[in-house]
């Protein structure tokens, strides 16, 4: 009952987050919603019993992605000053946006989840999932481990290139 | 576990690492590096040619199998083509030169594992290593304020539409709870897919779309081949595309192939759409690479008529297809390097007189565009015979027709271009043209293959039909 | 007396015994039982809040008594004995005086930086063993919890620096996120070392791994002292405090803070000491474990003997320049943490 409760206080939350990270002129406060979305997904991912996940989610999306953001904000934006909303293409974009959500709603709903194999979430709070996803990722998913490394390599090395400031050069 | 089945992966990442070492090494004459990468990838793509081989390995989310083997040829060999152009034409800061074609490997690696993974996760990494590489690619002129705009484009729209196909492929995950594509056959034909599986599908199509620069995700595909350094522009249309490909025949001939009544009546209407955007945007066109990237357009769309046909000719089409496109892309994309190293434009109106000026030029280009504009004898012709024919197996005939008004049409702008390099004089006298020796040979090379294919197309059609007929017998 | 003495040295079983108790109690009530665990963790929340706080007024005392050591003068003495009051009196003065908000600041995330700020260094009080089951949550992901947590308040920073609307709160910002997260990297392989060497990632855990005083110090020396760099510059503290170099940029991202609001800045700096140190304590000098006296003396002891270290370091180093900073976490710290790590791993397989 209390679960069912937080579910929707943690869902509603993440939805208003959502909507007002889209709709906020100011593209800081955009951010910050942005942040608070994340945050209310790492809830509902500990809520599963996934806490590993959900530690992985704060870490990378909110710790890095969004500070990285926010940081992009502050070197570029003035506090006050013109509002970054672009309001003007804002009918077909509710219209793409409200269809899709429709139809991913109506196709979710539609579909006969518990019918299908798999293991149920009961099953898998009991085992200790941070042993489970290490020794998964060394042995069934030790592929895209492997290709991973190769592609932080490549987003490295990319990074490096193309941000270097080349001598005599005023960029 | 059989490691041997990966010694094409892990002999590139050999290669890679070896560049980078290499980088680090010699201060000076970074032209070393570049000659070294392409003696390294030239010997790998003959030792994959020469050592096929046959199996899986981690519970099955490798394997290396006809089609693996035929599309990890057909990428090494585009990343052959393009490292060559690339020696003469691109102007990258030497201190790049590594980084250049050490990304030019990474991409090279990420489409080999793209093209034999058979498990969801390696796929979706395997494609974000190509991409990723190849927007790095795109941006390397930091000096050209076009060549930073189409890496930011490609980032952006690849981003999304990698969203769009994660988000597809996270349904079908959701769906059939395992990642391995087998066990998802296995689902689908238990006939467990609900609508939530089907909604997968249908965004993961959409996601596959911008590799193959297929309506409605093509929109980056103008914008990436003007600002990318030509070669990168000729690599990501040919072992980009060939690779988003086989990706697609692995999903959708292979694991969701039960399901074809979802995706098949979709993929016909975005085959139609994107041969008509392509051909009709392309005629309007005033810079050839532009007019090349809607070309490119409406040859996905093609490729797309034969994708939707009969299985085993279907595929085996592709491959052949895809095999003559990279052929032909590339000359016509070493043809635009040459002029441009010299012009330093691209632009329609400095080819006017080309075939005065540079016959050799324009005689390689002409047979390119007539290639592409599928003109017999030429290898454009057979693959696009051969789509055609697949599409028509499967009772397709009204799809054939517009496909083959659609291949008339595209005939009116290669013409233009032909117009403008035989009939138009230059206004200005232009000094004669340097072609560096190893685009000549490059062309030569192109030109005799693509006579070759065209006019004995036998033994490929063989192969690629072995192929084909490979993927569905050899399935443990 | 037995009761005492399990309360203070093995508090896990008395607090058993008093949990089922009050379940059986509750039970006769007739109310669900998650009620009443509700109010077990509220009151363990209203119990952190007040160690959290009065172990800060004490810890700014300490500090000022430290420096002042250093100096060679006298530091805080004239309210109450020693001065102990000092703090206390500081902290009245900032809740009553007028709270200015300039003119020019983005209200919203003005105010909410400090709330940013101080609401995860009291989140992560809740997995630190404090002794012998004396830990709120042991959770199974305790460290990667802490990481996580304590990246949150870069956020804070950044929207104080960027809601003042002022140039130096908007560097002084800037410079600490930098900071916080160019330092964050070596902190997280010396942490993952830890990991390997224990084999969990729970708090209590690693305490346990540490059992029979085989503390990680000795080890893990070089990590060691790769942690209390790191953590250094992760509270942005001397020789690491750009953020805030009084002589360049006025205060940093505080500058435009008064008041109550200062006062929150200001307490969650010293309360970020202290957890460090308590990180430190439990990572590498064996938790709570110890001869004689109770768990949660020594680990009060060995906390505050790395807030001791930290002082000493903040209150003898010069500070260093900004582009010196980035270089020495990213050409020296981070490759030494890689070394320490692939040596480690080496070794615990081997050996």
């Amino acid at each position: 009952m209390v679960e069912t409760l937080l579910f929707y206080v943690f869902a509603a939350a993440i939805v208003f987050t959502a909507v007002m990270m889209v709709l906020s002129p100011n593209i800081f406060h955009s951010a910050i919603y942005l942040a608070l979305c994340l945050f209310g997904v790492a809830a509902i991912f500990a809520m599963l019993g996934s806490f590993f996940l959900a530690g992985l989610q704060v870490l990378i999306y909110i710790g890095a992605v969004v500070v990285l953001t926010i940081f992009v904000i502050s070197l570029t934006r003035q506090v006050s000053g013109e509002s970054d909303a672009q309001m003007g293409n804002i009918l077909p974009a509710f219209l793409t946006a409200g269809l899709s959500t429709t139809l991913i709603i109506l196709a979710v709903l539609k579909t006969d989840w518990n019918t299908m194999a798999g293991e149920s979430v009961a099953a898998l709070e009991k085992t200790n999932n941070v042993t489970l996803l290490g020794n998964q990722l060394i042995s069934s998913f030790v592929l895209p481990f492997e290709v991973i490394s190769v592609l932080l390599l490549a987003a490295l090395i990319g990074a490096v290139v193309i941000v270097s400031k080349d001598a005599g050069e005023n960029k | 576990m059989n490691l041997k089945l990966l010694s094409d992966e892990l002999m590139l990442t050999g290669i890679i690492t070896a560049v980078l070492l290499l980088d680090f090494i010699i201060k000076d004459k970074k032209q070393i590096i570049a000659y070294t990468f392409l003696a390294l990838i030239a010997g790998l793509t003959l030792f994959i040619g020469l050592h096929r081989q046959q199996g899986v390995v981690l519970n099955g989310s490798f394997i290396y199998d006809g089609i693996s083997w035929f599309s990890k040829l057909i990428i090494m060999l585009g990343a052959v083509l393009a490292t060559v152009m690339s020696l003469e034409t691109i102007k990258v800061k030497p201190k790049y030169t590594g980084a250049y074609y050490a990304l030019m490997g990474t991409s090279a690696l990420g489409m080999m594992f793209l093209v034999s993974s058979k498990e969801l996760v390696t796929l979706y990494v395997a494609l974000e290593l190509a991409t990723i590489s190849l927007i790095v690619l795109s941006a390397m002129h930091k000096h050209d304020d076009l060549s930073l705009e189409a890496g930011m484009k490609y980032l952006l729209l690849g981003a999304l539409s990698s969203g769009i196909l994660l988000y597809g492929l996270s349904l079908v995950y959701a769906s059939a709870k395992t990642t391995y594509l087998d066990r998802i056959m296995a689902v689908v034909s238990s006939g467990a897919a609900g609508p939530a599986f089907i909604l997968g599908i249908i965004l993961v199509l959409l996601g596959v779309g911008f590799k193959l620069s297929m309506v409605p995700m093509h929109v980056w595909t103008p914008d990436v081949y003007q600002g990318a350094p030509t070669p990168v522009a000729a690599y990501i249309s040919v072992a980009s595309k060939a690779a988003g490909f086989i990706f697609a025949i692995r999903l959708f001939q292979y694991t969701f192939l039960k399901l074809d009544y979802v995706w098949v009546p979709i993929l016909m209407v975005l085959a139609v759409l994107t041969m008509m955007i392509g051909n009709l945007v392309a005629i309007s066109q005033k810079n050839l690479k532009r007019l090349l990237a809607y070309s490119t357009i409406s040859q996905a769309g093609y490729i797309l008529v034969g994708f939707v046909g009969a299985s085993v000719i279907g595929i085996s089409s592709v491959l052949f297809y895809l095999f003559a496109y990279t052929l032909t892309n590339i000359l016509a994309f070493t043809v635009l390097a040459v002029v441009a190293k010299n012009t330093g434009s691209d632009e329609l109106a400095d080819y006017s007189g080309l075939a005065r000026r540079e016959p050799f030029l324009a005689v390689s280009l002409m047979l390119a565009l007539l290639s592409l504009a599928g003109i017999p004898p030429l290898a454009g012709f057979v693959g696009k015979f051969y789509l055609f024919y697949a599409a028509m197996e499967k009772g397709y005939v009204w799809l054939v027709i517009i496909a083959a008004l659609n291949s008339t049409l595209s005939l009116y702008y290669y013409l233009l271009v032909l117009r403008q390099m035989y009939i138009y004089d230059s206004a200005v006298e232009m000094p004669k043209m340097k072609i560096p020796v190893s685009l000549r040979i490059l062309i030569i090379v192109c030109i005799i293959a693509i006579l070759a294919v065209g006019i004995m197309p036998g033994w490929f059609i063989d192969t690629t039909t072995e192929i084909a007929q490979n993927m569905f017998t050899y399935t443990k | 007396m037995d009761l005492l003495k399990d309360i203070l040295y093995n508090t896990d079983k008395p607090w058993n015994q008093f949990y089922g108790w009050a379940h059986a109690g509750w039970a006769n009530w007739g109310w669900p039982p998650f009620i009443l665990d509700i109010i077990f963790q509220l009151c363990f929340a209203v119990i952190i809040a007040v160690v959290l706080i009065l172990n800060a007024l004490w810890i700014i005392y300490y500090d000022r008594k430290i420096a002042a050591l250093f100096q060679i003068r006298k530091g805080p003495n004239r309210v109450g004995p020693l001065g102990l009051f000092q703090t206390i009196a500081d902290t009245v003065k900032l809740l009553i005086k007028e709270d200015i908000n300039p003119k020019a600041v983005d209200l919203a995330v003005f105010f909410l930086a400090p709330v940013f700020i101080f609401i995860p260094t009291f989140m992560v009080m809740l997995v630190i063993p404090f002794g012998r089951g004396l830990i709120p949550a042991d959770l199974n992901i305790g460290i990667l919890y802490v990481m996580a947590i304590t990246g949150l308040s870069v956020i804070g920073i950044l929207m104080a620096g960027w809601g003042s609307n002022s140039k130096y709160s908007l560097i002084g910002g800037l410079r600490s996120a930098v900071q916080l997260v160019s330092y964050e990297i070596p902190m997280m392989l010396v942490i993952l070392t830890i990991v390997m060497m224990s084999g969990t990632l729970s708090m209590g855990g690693i305490v346990q791994a540490q059992a029979g005083y085989k503390w990680f110090w000795l080890p893990q020396i070089v990590g060691f002292i790769l942690f209390l760099i790191a953590g250094n510059a992760e509270v942005n503290r001397a020789p690491f405090d750009l953020p805030e170099a009084e002589s360049e940029l006025v205060a940093g991202f505080n500058t435009e803070y008064s008041a109550m609001k200062f006062a929150f800045f200001y307490l969650a700096e010293y309360v970020n000491l202290f957890i460090t140190s308590a990180i430190a304590a439990t990572l590498f000098l064996g938790g709570w474990e110890g001869p004689l006296l109770p768990p949660v003396v020594w680990f009060f002891i060995k906390t505050y003997f790395v807030v001791t270290l930290l002082m000493w370091i903040r209150w003898t180093f010069p500070r260093l320049r900004v582009d010196h900073l980035m270089e020495f976490s990213w050409k020296y710290l981070i490759p030494i943490a890689l070394l320490n790590m692939v040596v480690t791993a080496f070794v615990i397989k081997l050996v």
